[in-house]
C-alpha cells in the first residue's frame, strides 16, 4: 500500500473515531506496569504489588498460570512467585490480555456479532500462532499468543462504538457471503486491522502488536515486523478451518504466497498442524474466564 | 458410551458420567437426561466435551446422524473454501480440515 492510500485510511479511521463517544483509555494499572517492566531496576515483588492492588485481577491472573496453559507441577500461589516463575513479560501479556478483554467484554446492545464466538476465535489464533511459531523456531512464543488474541480487537470497537453501522456490516456478510473485512471495507471504507492497529498505536503497546494488528490480512505489508504477522495470519486461517469460534463471517481467506513462502511449511504438516493447534487451544481456554 | 463435542450433544441424551466444570464443580450427576438447560450450562462453564451413554438403538440412530453430520461438515467446509481453493495450499487445508472434522465426529 503506498503512502498516500495509507494516509487516506488514516484519515478515515480519524473521522469515524472523531464520532466515537468515551472510546476506553488503557487503564492506569496498566500504564504503570508497562513503565515498571522498561525500568531494568524495578523487582518482581513491585510488579506485584501493583498488579495485587486489583484482587479480581490478580485472582485471574493466578487461575492463568496455574492451568495446563503453562503446566507447572508445583502451585502458584503470589503474583511475586508467578514473575518469578514465568518472567516479567508473560505477567504482563497476561494482565494486558485480561485488561483488554474486561474492557471490551460488555455488549453495547444485543447483536448480531457474537462476543464469545469471537473471543474463542480470538483465543484459537493465539493459540495456533503458539504452535506455528515452535514449529519454525520463533523464539517469542508469548508474545504470538496475545498478539493472536488481540489481532481482530477493531472488530470489537467498531461494533462496541459504532453498532449501527457494524450491523450494515454484517447484513453485508450474510447478504454476499463474503469475508467479514471485505464487507468492512465496503460499508465503511476501513477495516478492523486499522482500527484496532490505531488503537494500539494509541495505547504505546509494542511496534510488533501494532504493524501485527494493521497487517494481519497482508502480513508483506508489516515492514521490520513481517515474521511475525505472517504468523498470525496463517494462525487465522487454521482456526477459521477448526471452525472453532467466529470472526464474524463463514468464510476462510486465502494465505498470502509469499507468507507461505517465508515460513517454509509444507502441506504435509497441515494435518499435525491442526491437531497441534486444536490441542493448544484446549489449554488455552482458561483465557475464556477473563470474559466472565 | 462415546465423547461427544457439548455443541453436538443433543436434548433427550444421558450423561455417561459427572459432569465437571474447569473449577471442579459437580454440574450434574451420570445418568441424567440432557435437555436444552442443561446444555446451555455446559456451554456457560466451558464442559467442551461430554461422556454419553449408547443403547443399541440410540447406536443405530447415532451412525445415521453421524453420516448426515459428515456429509454436513464436508458441504459447510467446501463452502468456506469456496473461491480460495484454486491455489495448491488452500486445496491441501481444505482436505485437512475435513479429515481433521470428520476424525472428530468418528470421536478418533
Amino acid at each position: 500500500m503506498d503512502a498516500a492510500a495509507q494516509a487516506q485510511i488514516q484519515e478515515r479511521v480519524r473521522k469515524l473515531v472523531d464520532k466515537v463517544q468515551g472510546l476506553p483509555t488503557l487503564p492506569s494499572m496498566m500504564n504503570n506496569v508497562n513503565q515498571m517492566i522498561l525500568n531494568p531496576r524495578t523487582s518482581a515483588k513491585e510488579v506485584a504489588q501493583v498488579i495485587a492492588s486489583d484482587p479480581a485481577l490478580t485472582s485471574k491472573v493466578l487461575r492463568v498460570v496455574n492451568s495446563s496453559f503453562y503446566g507447572f507441577p508445583n502451585r502458584i500461589t503470589t503474583i511475586t512467585h508467578a514473575i518469578v516463575i514465568l518472567g516479567f513479560n508473560t505477567v504482563k501479556s497476561i494482565v494486558l490480555s485480561s485488561t483488554i478483554f474486561d474492557v471490551f467484554r460488555r455488549s453495547v446492545k444485543p447483536g448480531d456479532f457474537d462476543r464469545t464466538e469471537f473471543w474463542k476465535h480470538s483465543i484459537g489464533c493465539g493459540a495456533a500462532a503458539k504452535v506455528l511459531g515452535r514449529r519454525i523456531n520463533y523464539p517469542m512464543l508469548e508474545e504470538l499468543f496475545i498478539a493472536g488474541l488481540l489481532h481482530d480487537v477493531g472488530k470489537v470497537i467498531l461494533d462496541q462504538f459504532l453498532p449501527d453501522s457494524y450491523a450494515d456490516v454484517l447484513a453485508f456478510v450474510r447478504s454476499r457471503d463474503c469475508l467479514i473485512v471485505e464487507a468492512e471495507a465496503q460499508v465503511l471504507g476501513l477495516t478492523h486491522a486499522d482500527v484496532g492497529a490505531w488503537l494500539f498505536e494509541k495505547w504505546s503497546l509494542s511496534r510488533a502488536l501494532v504493524e501485527t494488528t494493521r497487517c494481519h490480512h497482508n502480513p508483506q505489508l508489516a515492514g521490520d515486523h513481517q515474521r511475525f504477522a505472517e504468523i498470525i495470519h496463517l494462525a487465522d486461517i487454521l482456526v477459521r478451518a477448526l471452525r472453532f469460534g467466529s470472526g464474524g463471517d463463514a468464510k476462510i481467506p486465502a494465505v498470502s504466497e509469499s507468507a507461505w513462502r517465508s515460513l517454509g511449511i509444507s502441506e504435509a504438516e497441515l494435518d499435525e498442524l491442526l491437531l497441534q493447534s486444536a490441542a493448544e487451544i484446549d489449554r488455552a481456554m482458561i483465557f475464556l474466564d477473563f470474559i466472565k | 458410551m462415546k465423547l461427544v463435542k457439548a455443541d453436538e450433544a443433543r436434548p433427550g441424551q444421558r450423561v455417561a458420567r459427572d459432569v465437571i466444570d474447569l473449577r471442579g464443580n459437580l454440574l450434574f450427576k451420570a445418568g441424567s437426561e440432557l435437555n436444552a438447560e442443561l446444555i446451555a450450562a455446559c456451554r456457560e462453564r466451558n464442559v467442551s466435551h461430554l461422556f454419553i451413554e449408547e443403547t443399541a438403538t440410540a447406536a443405530r440412530a447415532s451412525a445415521e446422524d453421524l453420516e448426515l453430520r459428515r456429509e454436513q461438515a464436508a458441504r459447510e467446509i467446501d463452502r468456506m473454501f469456496a473461491g480460495v481453493d484454486r491455489a495448491p495450499v488452500m486445496a491441501a487445508l481444505r482436505e485437512a480440515a475435513k479429515r481433521y472434522h470428520l476424525a472428530r465426529l468418528e470421536g478418533r
